[in-house]
């Protein structure tokens, strides 16, 4: 099975105890990398087949896979 | 414009206002405009088709209106009170009416105008303060708090010497110093000094307090960890605006994805603006790609560039998708000078990434001008800050966003 990094919105509701909500994510396989608790997102890696179980934890709002992304190339200035 | 040929009142209160109304019309309509405006106005409507394209001919008189149905664009020549009601209509074929405005011949001194000849970079400012009131402002972002989501900063550029300066890598393994460019760039655009160690002036808050994250490598690429992880510092440090020049590009029919715009909304909440380019996708006349992430949430500004003559920027991606994918205002975004990592010290590019700085820059001054308005409040001020352009919505959103004078 493939490994994935995500993200991970936690609900507004459970924002106040969001490192219970990282506890749990963890106890389903979450390799957690980081609280960024000022935004209530959690960021980490999971086996891809475990996305499912994330997503059915209480005060968890969405779980996505994580982008890459760039700047917009310099063009010809003039 | 010669008023007495064209029938315009005085403008006795100095407005600025000719008292017609400007009515944008929701992308193909067409001819079908006319019969709309009239049913809901009772003006009587022409086509400029019709006529041979003279000023004096397509000039509406009073009680008239007229559809340059090209432009999906109307000029009202009514009673105010019906183009009030006009902008109160929630139909689907009416998206904005301005007032109109008058504009003179050269737009250098007193502001751009949207019929001025293309603007060029001076000894005094490059085109992009020129059009966007930059110089004339008296607002300079003091006191307020930038954060710059990029590739980092040279932190010794001398252009920045003596700035506020607060930065954090999330990039492992790399220093906030700017290995690419497009950081030092984009910082310069937004809050560049007034005095710059080489003319023209080119950045906007200067006397802002830069924040600066490193979120993207020096390759210019980054993750969402990194990206979501500057986000939250930004906020954590009460970054009163938060410029992040980077994206994905998205498809049609995409929705906009939750966690960042959950994460966008909260920034609000807290107080901090969220500000990123409708990116670079497109190859007008023939292509025209859809806002890209994360601009096309709802609660994060997406900002479009324009050139010179303020016309679409054939990369520009436009507002092709609903809920957030709309293109909120225009920036300057064609040949624009700012800072370069040493030696070099001096560049000029083009892209979105350049015109959201913009629009970053004049959310400083618009919050040093406003210091109670943070978050939504803010972006509020913003989307109310601009100057209306003869271009699709789609692609320039409300306007060429302005500076508070």
């Amino acid at each position: 099975m493939s490994r994935v990094n995500i993200a991970v919105a936690v609900a507004e509701d459970a924002r106040g105890r969001i490192y219970e909500v990282a506890a749990a994510c963890r106890a389903l396989g979450l390799e957690h990398t980081s609280t960024l608790a000022d935004v209530g997102v959690l960021t980490g890696s999971v086996e891809f087949h475990d996305l499912p179980k994330l997503r059915a934890i209480p005060g968890i709002l969405a779980v996505e896979l994580e982008r890459e992304f760039r700047s917009g190339e310099f063009r010809a200035g003039r | 414009m010669n008023r007495a040929r064209t029938g315009l009142p005085a403008d006795p209160a100095g407005s600025g206002h000719t008292g017609r109304q400007l009515v944008l019309l929701r992308e193909g309509t067409g001819r079908a405009g006319a019969e709309i405006l009239r049913n809901a106005t009772g003006l009587r409507m022409g086509l400029s088709s019709d006529f041979d394209g003279s000023v004096r001919q397509t000039q509406p008189a009073p009680g008239e209106g007229m559809l340059f149905e090209r432009l999906g664009a109307a000029l009202l020549h009514g009673d105010p009170d019906q183009a009030r009601a006009l902008a109160h209509r929630t139909d689907a074929q009416t998206l904005r009416v301005e007032p109109e405005r008058y504009v003179r011949a050269s737009g250098l001194a007193e502001g751009p105008t949207v019929t001025s000849a293309p603007l060029a970079d001076t000894t005094l400012a490059t085109w992009g303060l020129q059009a966007t009131r930059i110089v004339s402002s008296r607002y300079a972002g003091r006191g307020i708090r930038v954060a710059m989501l990029d590739t980092g900063l040279d932190l010794q550029h001398p252009d920045f010497a003596g700035r506020t300066i607060v930065s954090q890598a999330f990039v492992t393994g790399l220093p906030v110093d700017d290995g690419n460019g497009h950081g030092t760039f984009c910082a310069g655009v937004a809050c560049g000094p007034q005095q710059p160690s080489q003319p023209p002036r080119y950045g906007i808050a200067f006397a802002a307090e830069l924040y600066i994250a490193k979120v993207l490598d020096d390759h210019a690429g980054g993750t969402d960890g990194n990206i979501l992880a500057g986000i939250d510092w930004a906020v954590r440090n009460n970054c009163a605006v938060i410029s992040m020049s980077l994206g994905s590009p998205v498809a049609v029919g995409d929705s906009y994805p939750h966690v960042y715009e959950q994460v966008a909304a909260r920034a609000l909440a807290a107080g901090s603006l969220l500000i990123a380019p409708s990116g670079n996708e497109s190859q007008r006349p023939d292509t025209i790609a859809p806002v890209e992430h994360p601009a096309n949430c709802p609660s994060i500004l997406a900002i479009g560039a324009v050139d010179q003559s303020f016309a679409v920027a054939p990369f520009s991606n436009g507002g092709l998708n609903p809920n957030g994918g709309e293109v909120n205002l225009a920036a300057p975004g064609i040949a624009i000078f700012s800072a370069a990592p040493r030696p070099t010290l001096y560049q000029t590019a083009s892209g979105t990434s350049m015109a959201a700085p913009y629009a970053a820059g004049i959310a400083a001054l618009l919050a040093e001008a406003n210091p109670t308005a943070r978050g939504a409040a803010l972006q509020t001020l913003v989307l109310q800050s601009f100057l209306a352009l003869m271009a699709p919505a789609r692609d320039v959103g409300a306007g060429l966003v302005q500076a508070p004078q």
